[in-house]
């Protein structure tokens, strides 16, 4: 759940995106079709209708604050163009791939009208990084890995029918390769290349956290699609007894199998971050663990109620 | 057709009336369902911990962006 309030947890980060959000006006200045429909759109994915709010929300995976947390980790001076630049492509490259998620996911606020603009975003997500390295640089190398890793694996996503943890922890892996991006930047800018494995497991970890945080929380949703596999509701198509319906197995016991897995992940994590020595991704780490801790606990007492239904509810044949 | 499980947690965590409806009134809440109002359903849904249950879908609204 986001909320407006939890804006204001994110510090620091509002001028950076302003900037950003000001460099896209000025890019769109001579396309102002273009840039009308855009502004649109990205307002309507604000809960303010001010699409720097839509940024600063706390995330799951912080995909804004990996750099300067990068950077604190590595002890260097913040330098302001470089993270600038960052954030205006990590922005770019996020409104790119949401314009697309959102058509295949077919989400209300997808629109279809709107795909042309995903090459205006890919340009300026790509574009941003050529000012930094140069292109006979080790940087795009990964740049290709990752952002090919990515395709793949929301290809992949739609075709499974079910999902086991091993492939559960490689597609959610590489569905995190374009946050991962600007923290290779990050590294390879500041001549680090020696931190960047660490840095990319607490990434890809973060990322399984989020997927299967996404999932447990909307297993309601994601019961009605049967198109829509997730980890969590083949983990309950597993675990649940015979002739159990999946709701049944998850009010009972599921739901509190999920949120301990998670906080399981949550703490193999601190193990990776502990040798990365960010402050910042020490503070979202805590944070984010204990508004788990509180959603999971306003629930379970609901799940546990309407689970004694289960028992008398008479089976459809 | 009767309610699946599935169907009937869904309809009490996205139909208000409905939820509503099966604590005042669970008799006939099933019977708008073609559900049979067996004596152990019936003493389930009375004895159920509605208030829970009702944060359970304050919840599910939040995380949904559906205004209360």
């Amino acid at each position: 759940m986001t909320t407006v309030a939890s804006i204001a947890r994110v510090e620091g980060l509002g001028e950076t995106i302003g900037t950003a959000f000001a460099r896209l006006d000025e890019r769109l200045a001579h396309t102002p079709y273009l840039r009308d429909r855009i502004a649109a759109w990205l307002r309507r994915l604000s809960p303010t209708s001010d699409p720097v709010d839509y940024f600063l929300q706390v995330r799951t995976l912080p995909i804004l604050s990996f750099p300067g947390w990068v950077e604190e980790g590595l002890g260097v001076r913040i330098d302001s163009a470089f993270q600038n630049d960052l954030a205006y492509s990590t922005i770019a490259g996020y409104c790119h791939i949401r314009l697309l998620d959102d058509i295949v996911d077919e989400d209300p606020s997808g629109d279809a009208s709107l795909l042309p603009a995903s090459g205006f975003f890919h340009s300026e997500f790509q574009q941003a990084y050529a000012r930094w390295f140069p292109p006979e640089h080790p940087f795009w190398d990964h740049f290709t890995t990752l952002w090919f890793g990515a395709a793949e694996a929301a290809v992949a996503d739609t075709e499974l029918a079910t999902i086991t943890s091993a492939s559960f922890h490689n597609i959610s892996a590489r569905k995190v390769s374009p946050a991962k991006i600007p923290i290779v930047a990050t590294c390879l800018h500041h001549e680090r290349p020696e931190v960047l494995p660490a840095w990319l497991d607490a990434c890809d970890r973060l990322g399984a956290i989020a997927q299967m945080t996404d999932d447990l929380f909307d297993w309601q949703d994601d019961i009605e699609h049967p198109e829509r596999s997730t980890y969590f509701l083949s983990e309950a198509n597993r675990r649940r007894a015979p002739g159990e319906p999946v709701a049944a197995w998850v009010l009972r016991e599921g739901f509190g199998w999920g949120v301990r897995a998670i906080h399981s992940w949550y703490g193999e994590l601190r193990q990776v971050a502990d040798r990365i020595g960010s402050k910042g991704l020490d503070a979202h780490l805590d944070w984010q663990e204990a508004a788990l801790a509180e959603r999971a606990a306003g629930l379970i007492p609901g799940y546990r109620a309407l689970a004694s239904l289960a028992e008398v509810w008479p089976p459809v044949t | 057709m009767a309610l699946k499980f599935e169907e009937l947690v869904n309809k009490v965590m996205k139909d208000p009336k409905f939820r509503a409806a099966l604590e005042s009134d669970p008799a006939k809440a099933l019977e708008s369902v073609n559900v049979k109002a067996t004596p152990d359903l019936i003493q389930s849904l009375k004895a159920m911990d509605w208030k829970s249950v009702h944060k359970v879908n304050a919840h599910y609204k939040a995380a949904q962006g559906i205004s209360t």
